[in-house]
C-alpha cells in the first residue's frame, strides 16, 4: 500500500506538471484546446492525488496530518483543488490557476522527496481538534496560494505589459475576492489552534514562534484588507501586499519549522 | 485644551493610525520570533557577542513578548480598536447601516473583549508548573486542596515513538479523596476551577557527596545536569538515570538486583542505589531515583471571556463575508 502511495505520488506530480506546461502554453497561444487539456491534466492529477492520500490514510487508519510528509501531500492537495474550483468560476481569469499551479506541483514534488515512514500521532496531535485546525488551514492556505498567483500576474501584467494576460482591473479584484474568502478560515486556524493549546498545554496563547508568524500573516492580510476597503488601495501596492502575505503563509507553515524552534517541532 | 483632546482622538481613530499599527505590530513581533526567548544570559552572549547583548538586554528583546516596547504597541492598537468600535458604534446608531457594518463591529469589538479576557486571566489567575513523584500527594497552594499521583504511564511503539503519557491522579480535599481521573496530554483534570494539564515527564533522584574537606552534601540530580559539591566547586555530570537496573542489558555488575536504580556519572561509571564509590577525594552515594510527572497547574477566569471574543470573531467576520459575497 505504501507502493500505491509513493506511485500515484509521482503520476500526481507528472500530472500537475503537465496541466501547468499547458496552461503556460494556453496562455501564451490563447488557444482553447490546450486551455481544455489543462483544466483535464488537473483533473486527473487531483483524482490521482486523492488516490495516494486515500491509500495512506487506509494504511495509517488515521488523518494524513502526523509530519511534514502527510501536511505537505494534504496542501498541495487542497492548492490544486482551490485552483480548480477559482479557475471554474471565474472563468475569464482561469489564467490565474497556471500562477497557483506550480506552487501545487511544487509542494507534490517537495512531498514526494520526503520521508513517508507511517508514525503514530504523537500524544499532542490525538485531539478532534487536529481535522479541524488542519482543515480550515488548507482551506486559508489554499486560497491565499491562488491569490498569490493572481497579484503576481497583476505584477508582472503591470511591469511587462503583457497584452494576453487578464486586465488588471480584473486581477486587483479577484485578488481581494480570494482573500477575503480566506481571511475568516485564517481567523478559524488561529481559534482553533488557540482553544487547542489550552486544551493540550493550558495555554491559549504563549507566543510560540509558530503561533506569532500565523498572527504575523493574519496582520499582513488584515492590513491588506483594511488598506483596501478603508484606504482604498488599489494595484500594485495592493498586490505587492498580497505577494508579502503569502510569502508570510510559507514562513508560518515551513520556515518556522525548519528554522526556528518551538512547540510545533513535530511537523519536522 | 479640547481641540487638542479632539484632534489626538480624530488622529487614534483614523484609518492610518490602524492600519499602520497593524503593519507596527506585524513587524515588530518577528523580533520574538528570530531572537530565542528566555534563554540563559550564556546563550545570548555567545549568540551576539558581549556588546550586543547588553543592548539587545536593554531593549527587552529576550523576553520581547512582555517588553515594554511591545506592551505599548499592544496597547496603540487596544486604543486604535477602541476608537474604531466607538465610531462605529455611533454611525450604526444614528445611520441605520446594514448587516454587514454589524458584522464588522463585532469583529472590531471582539478583538478588544479578547485583550479584557487575557489582562483579565492574567492577574485573577495563575499558573505554575509542579513535579510529582510516584505516590506523592502535593498541596496545591491556591486551591487548598492535595492531588496524589498513584501512577504514571508513558507507552511507546515498537520504535520507541511516544503513544500516550498518563498520569493516575486522586483529588483529596478535606482528608477525602474527591474524585480519581486518568490525565492525558488533551485531557486536563479540572477541580475547583484549577486545571491539571499533562506537561512532561521524567526521572529525578538524591546524591550523596562526601568532599575531601570530612562534610557530606545531599543534593538533587537530573539526566544530563550535574551535582556540584559547594566548598570546592567539583562538578559531576549526570549522564544516565534508570528506575530499574533490569532495564540495562549489557551491564556486567558483580550484583543482579532487579529493583535497584543506577545513574551513571561521567568519568566514575555506573553507580547502584546504596552504593558508595571512591571518586578522586569525594566519595559519591546515590540515595534514590525516582520518576515524576510534570504538571501545568493553572486557573485562568479569562478564559471564557476570551472564548466569549472568540466566537464573536466568527460570527463577524463570517457575516461580513457572506454579506459581501451576496452583494457583489
Amino acid at each position: 500500500m505504501i507502493n500505491v502511495e509513493a506511485n500515484f505520488l509521482i503520476f500526481t506530480v507528472a500530472t500537475y506538471f503537465l496541466a501547468m506546461i499547458a496552461g503556460f502554453a494556453s496562455s501564451a497561444f490563447g488557444k482553447e484546446k490546450i486551455s481544455r487539456a489543462a483544466l483535464i491534466f488537473l483533473l486527473l492529477g487531483l483524482l490521482l492525488h486523492t488516490i495516494s492520500i486515500g491509500a495512506r490514510m487506509a494504511v495509517s487508519g488515521r488523518l494524513p496530518f502526523a509530519n511534514l510528509y502527510e501536511s505537505m501531500t494534504s496542501f498541495a492537495w487542497g492548492i490544486a483543488l482551490i485552483t480548480l474550483i477559482v479557475s471554474r468560476i471565474y472563468k475569464s481569469v482561469k489564467i490565474a490557476s497556471v500562477v497557483a499551479l506550480p506552487i501545487a506541483f511544487l509542494a507534490a514534488l517537495y512531498a514526494s522527496t520526503l520521508d513517508k515512514t507511517i508514525e503514530p500521532l504523537m500524544p499532542a496531535l490525538q485531539s478532534n481538534w487536529l481535522l479541524f485546525h488542519v482543515g480550515v488551514a488548507i482551506v486559508a492556505y489554499g486560497t491565499f496560494a491562488v491569490s498569490f498567483g493572481t497579484a503576481l500576474l497583476h505584477l508582472l501584467k503591470e511591469h511587462f505589459k503583457i497584452e494576453r494576460l487578464p486586465a488588471t482591473k480584473k486581477l486587483d479584484e479577484l485578488t481581494y475576492q480570494l482573500i477575503a474568502f480566506a481571511m475568516p478560515f485564517m481567523t478559524l486556524v488561529i481559534i482553533t489552534g488557540a482553544v487547542w493549546a489550552e486544551e493540550a498545554w493550558g495555554r491559549y496563547w504563549s507566543w510560540d514562534p509558530k503561533e506569532t508568524w500565523s498572527l504575523i500573516t493574519w496582520l499582513i492580510y488584515l492590513g491588506y484588507l483594511h488598506a483596501r476597503l478603508v484606504l482604498r488601495w488599489k494595484g500594485r501596492p495592493a498586490a505587492w501586499l498580497a505577494v508579502i502575505g503569502f510569502l508570510a503563509v510559507i514562513f508560518t507553515y515551513l520556515g518556522v519549522n525548519l528554522l526556528l524552534s518551538g512547540l510545533h517541532s513535530y511537523a519536522q | 485644551m479640547k481641540k487638542n483632546i479632539t484632534s489626538i482622538w480624530q488622529f487614534i481613530s483614523s484609518n492610518v493610525f490602524a492600519v499602520s499599527i497593524l503593519g507596527i505590530l506585524a513587524l515588530f513581533s518577528v523580533i520574538g520570533t528570530v531572537i530565542p526567548q528566555r534563554e540563559n544570559p550564556d546563550v545570548y552572549a555567545r549568540l551576539y557577542g558581549e556588546v550586543f547583548s547588553q543592548f539587545f538586554y536593554n531593549l527587552g528583546f529576550f523576553d520581547f513578548f512582555n517588553s515594554p516596547v511591545f506592551l505599548i504597541i499592544l496597547s496603540l492598537l487596544g486604543l486604535s480598536l477602541f476608537a474604531c468600535s466607538f465610531n462605529r458604534l455611533a454611525t450604526l446608531l444614528n445611520d441605520k447601516l446594514n448587516f454587514y457594518h454589524w458584522g464588522s463591529f463585532a469583529a472590531h469589538l471582539s478583538v478588544l473583549i479578547i485583550y479584557l479576557g487575557a489582562i483579565y486571566g492574567q492577574n485573577a489567575g495563575f499558573s505554575s508548573y509542579v513535579q510529582i513523584e510516584k505516590g506523592e500527594i502535593f498541596l496545591e497552594p491556591h486551591g487548598g486542596f492535595s492531588v496524589r499521583l498513584n501512577d504514571f504511564n508513558a507507552t511507546f511503539d515498537q520504535n520507541q515513538r511516544p503513544l500516550t503519557y498518563t498520569s493516575d491522579l486522586t483529588v483529596i480535599d478535606n482528608n477525602k479523596e474527591i474524585l480519581n481521573k486518568v490525565i492525558s496530554v488533551n485531557n486536563p483534570l479540572v477541580y475547583k476551577g484549577i486545571k491539571f494539564y499533562q506537561s512532561s515527564y521524567g526521572l529525578k533522584g538524591e546524591l550523596e557527596i562526601s568532599g575531601p574537606d570530612g562534610k557530606s552534601q545531599r543534593l538533587p540530580i537530573t539526566v544530563g545536569g550535574c551535582a556540584v559539591y559547594s566548598a570546592t566547586g567539583q562538578m559531576f555530570h549526570v549522564a544516565e538515570m534508570i528506575p530499574d537496573l533490569k532495564i540495562i542489558h549489557n551491564l556486567t555488575l558483580d550484583k543482579y538486583e532487579p529493583t535497584r536504580p543506577v545513574v551513571l556519572i561521567e568519568g566514575n561509571g555506573y553507580l547502584l542505589q546504596g552504593q558508595v564509590r571512591k571518586a578522586g577525594a569525594y566519595s559519591l552515594k546515590l540515595l534514590a531515583v525516582k520518576e515524576f510527572t510534570g504538571l501545568q497547574v493553572k486557573r485562568d477566569p479569562g478564559v471564557p471571556i476570551v472564548y466569549f471574543g472568540f466566537c464573536l470573531l466568527t460570527v463577524g467576520t463570517a457575516i461580513m463575508l457572506l454579506k459581501r459575497n451576496n452583494n457583489s
